[in-house]
């Protein structure tokens, strides 16, 4: 499991529709062990971490991306995530900046297949955003 | 707002008769009293047709009750007939101006008409003529408690339409026949044993849900209620259908059952959340009589099913199917009670699953203002557990159908499937597929146990909704726990290892597939270990070890080609254990695929049938043929030239391998 930063970095560097595609698959990966990571809390918080599973998994089933192996029991404290709350925002923003990547990628797809797979990911990263969205 | 019931049309029926007996006089119009009576009376005898299950009176098996429904039948319709004849001797009907006495005898019999169309909204005959259910009342309908309450109020009403003709003998003739046949069938009906049955009865509704009501964010607690009910509604009628339609609907895809999964985790979550405010007001409010410690045993049974809920969606997680659609009839239905759930927890009318980290619970006296209150947002937890109950059911006979077609895929870094690229999808394995079918089980074993409880709540506090347990899915058998499957849980998502040891075996799918006719060495190859292991296991489960198959083309083979001496025959377990040519053929391929293999030697089996029955009747060639289809692994090209159906399977492993290869369909 890849942390924040590097994730967001990869993601930041992609310069192609091939590159953000390969750049997405983390990112939902990332996301999902930390909404199912804080869902197992029970914190009220809960049904907003389990309505982020939803899209996160479809982000990267429309990539093409595999399922990685589960992370290790404490992932989501090793994401230098200092809380909740905090988890919740950047993941929130990471989401948002996934969704316009995911977006500019379909601006300059040349591939109708990339292009599609590029759309249905950017929906799931909207969801995502939408649901973690600070301040609600 | 919730859909109409068959007590309700009765209840309505019965008012405009009574107010037809109010405002007849001596001026009422006989012919068209006759003839509205005549129709009312048609209406009760179609409605007790309806739940007779198309039974005939003069069958020889019927039970007592459902003969005497259907002699009551016949009753009412001679009753009815003569009504109609008394009706067209006393004069013509009025076209205008009919006095209210007719207008209310008019509505009664459509009132009625459409008792008998609501009825049969929950059967429907299929072309070879036998009755087809359609939603989850059709067995109730038909059933015996129904069908004798359904006898007792017709009874009833016979009794009633007698009385009208009574008081028109004094002024029209012809109506002895009628009247005898209504007395008749007025006696009949037996009162005492229809009441059991009369609940059932009444709460039929439509087998149409009612329509969509989605939320709009500012409902207050008796609209939240409302709507819950008309989900609830909705999603029992789209769970009956799912099982039927599991490999070809969108709800029965990977996405929509994860989101159906979270979904349902969120409603258990905030129905336990509703419960304890409930008992917290209860205790205020000081209920008799006090129902605050039940209250918070259904709250922690809720809170139990949220957590089998919250594991099922972990595991399809990395699960596929082969449509990969996140909506779906269900997903969309199960939102809006997310929503509702949520506004009935939350002290935010707005709430949503976004605003929950910010959310307050609600304030106890806001969810129930008296004690009166208690008791209907008792009533829409009741039937939001038991659509969650039905749903999982629904999910259950889903997830078998589409591990029983192969239509589950694993990663193959889960799955190890050799025929297929490590970096892709591969088939379900058997025993993941077994685990995933046992989480199933757990949580239509935990939704029952919830609604079960509130099940008890209801009945004390008079509550409706007690009809719901009559209508229930059965539970599934083995009343598993989250505790006791917990170990295959954790290996779920884990690599599958090349061998299994015993202990590790999912016993259950491999008893079944025995059963099912998978031979003892197809098991052992199957569930990656060894035959001694699948015998242990047989043992200890108490299935008896047969030598032979019993749905296999081998046990209707018709002689067994004789064996040469010191060469095995290939009908005994030890000779079958040795892949056949087809097999042999298609694990040379690199194919590993249980089911690939299965195939494979069921068609080694009947090839070798074929062979002995044509050396059977050539006796000469027997023992040529015999020795020719002889597993032959280290020479298949010999064995494809003596089987003549080994020619078939040696086109069919690259069309079968690139199927187990290929990612399911986006």
């Amino acid at each position: 499991m890849e942390s924040l930063g590097s994730v967001q970095e990869r993601l930041l560097a992609a310069d192609s529709v091939t590159a953000t595609l390969s750049a997405a698959g983390p990112v939902f990966e990332l996301i999902l062990a930390v909404a199912n990571g804080y869902a197992e809390t029970m914190s009220r918080a809960f049904p907003m971490w389990m309505s982020v599973t939803g899209p996160a998994c479809e982000g990267r089933d429309a990539i093409g991306a595999l399922p990685s192996a589960p992370p290790e029991p404490g992932v989501v404290t090793s994401l230098s995530l200092a809380g909740e709350a905090e988890a919740a925002d950047e993941l929130g923003l990471l989401a948002a900046m996934l969704s316009l990547r995911l977006r500019y990628a379909v601006a300059n797809a040349t591939d109708l297949q990339g292009c599609h797979a590029c759309e249905r990911a950017a929906e799931a990263a909207d969801e995502i955003a939408e649901l973690l969205r600070p301040g609600i | 707002m919730p859909g109409i019931a068959f007590g309700d049309l009765l209840d309505s029926a019965a008012r405009h008769v009574a107010a037809a007996g109010e405002s007849r006089s001596a001026a009422t119009p006989a012919p068209d009293t006759l003839f509205y009576l005549g129709r009312l009376v048609t209406g009760a005898a179609r409605c007790l047709r309806a739940v007779t299950a198309y039974g005939s009176p003069g069958a020889a098996d019927l039970p007592h009750w459902q003969r005497t429904a259907l002699e009551l039948h016949e009753a009412l319709c001679q009753a009815a007939d003569g009504l109609n004849q008394a009706a067209s001797q006393a004069g013509d009907l009025l076209q205008v101006r009919r006095p209210h006495t007719i207008r209310h005898l008019a509505a009664a019999a459509d009132i009625m008409a459409a008792g008998h169309d609501l009825l049969r909204t929950h059967m429907s005959i299929d072309s070879d003529g036998s009755p087809v259910d359609r939603s989850v009342w059709a067995r109730m309908v038909t059933d015996e408690l129904v069908v004798v309450a359904m006898t007792g109020e017709m009874g009833r009403w016979a009794g009633t339409v007698a009385a009208w003709t009574g008081w028109l003998s004094m002024s029209s003739t012809g109506l002895a026949t009628a009247a005898e046949w209504l007395d008749t069938a007025h006696q009949m009906a037996a009162p005492s044993a229809a009441a059991q049955g009369q609940d059932l009865l009444r709460a039929i509704p439509s087998a149409i849900p009612p329509g969509r009501l989605p939320p709009d964010g500012a409902e207050s607690v008796t609209e939240l209620c409302a709507g819950i009910s008309v989900t609830a509604d909705r999603l029992r009628a789209l769970a009956f259908t799912l099982p039927g339609q599991a490999t070809r609907s969108s709800d029965a895809a990977a996405p929509a059952l994860r989101r159906a999964a979270y979904s349902a985790a969120i409603v258990s979550d905030a129905a336990a959340l509703v419960l304890r405010t409930l008992s917290t007001r209860a205790g205020q409010l000081r209920t008799d009589p006090p129902a605050a410690a039940q209250l918070l045993e259904a709250s922690a049974g809720f809170s139990s099913a949220c957590s089998t809920w919250r594991r099922a969606n972990s595991m399809w997680q990395v699960i596929a199917t082969d449509t990969l659609e996140a909506v779906s009839p269900i997903a969309e239905e199960i939102h809006d009670l997310v929503l509702r759930m949520g506004r009935l927890a939350f002290a935010d009318a707005a709430w949503t699953p976004a605003r929950s980290p910010h959310a307050r619970p609600r304030d106890p006296a806001s969810l129930a203002a008296t004690k009166a209150a208690i008791p209907a947002v008792l009533g829409t937890v009741h039937q939001a557990a038991d659509a969650l109950t039905h749903l999982a059911s629904a999910h259950l006979a889903a997830v078998t159908a589409l591990a029983d077609a192969g239509r589950l895929y694993l990663p193959n870094r889960i799955a190890c499937d050799e025929s297929a690229a490590r970096g892709s999808w591969a088939r379900m394995p058997p025993d993941r597929a077994g685990t995933l079918l046992d989480m199933h089980r757990v949580i239509t074993t935990a939704c029952h146990q919830t609604a079960a409880g509130l099940d008890r709540l209801a009945a004390r506090e008079a509550m409706p909704g007690s009809a719901l347990a009559a209508i229930r899915p059965a539970v599934p058998e083995g009343n598993l726990t989250l505790e006791a499957i917990d170990p295959q849980l954790r290996m779920f998502v884990r690599r599958r290892p090349l061998r299994v040891a015993a202990a590790d075996v999912d016993t259950r799918a491999l008893v079944r597939a025995f059963q099912n006719g998978v031979s003892l060495s197809d098991c052992a190859r199957l569930f990656n270990c060894s035959r001694k292991s699948v015998t242990a296991i047989l043992t200890e489960h108490g299935v008896s070890i047969r030598t032979r198959a019993p749905h296999t083309p081998d046990t209707i083979q018709p002689a067994r080609p004789a064996a040469k001496p010191g060469q095995p025959d290939p009908a005994e377990p030890a000779a079958r254990a040795e892949p056949g040519p087809v097999e042999a053929t298609i694990r040379k391929l690199g194919i590993t695929d249980p089911s690939l293999l299965v195939q494979a030697a069921v068609i080694d089996r009947a090839a070798s049938g074929l062979v002995s029955e044509a050396g059977r009747r050539t006796p000469q060639n027997a023992a040529q043929l015999a020795a020719q289809d002889r597993p032959a692994p280290a020479n298949t090209e010999s064995a494809h030239t003596a089987a003549p159906s080994s020619a078939a399977p040696s086109q069919q492993p690259p069309a079968r391998r690139s199927r187990a290869r290929s990612a399911p369909r986006r």
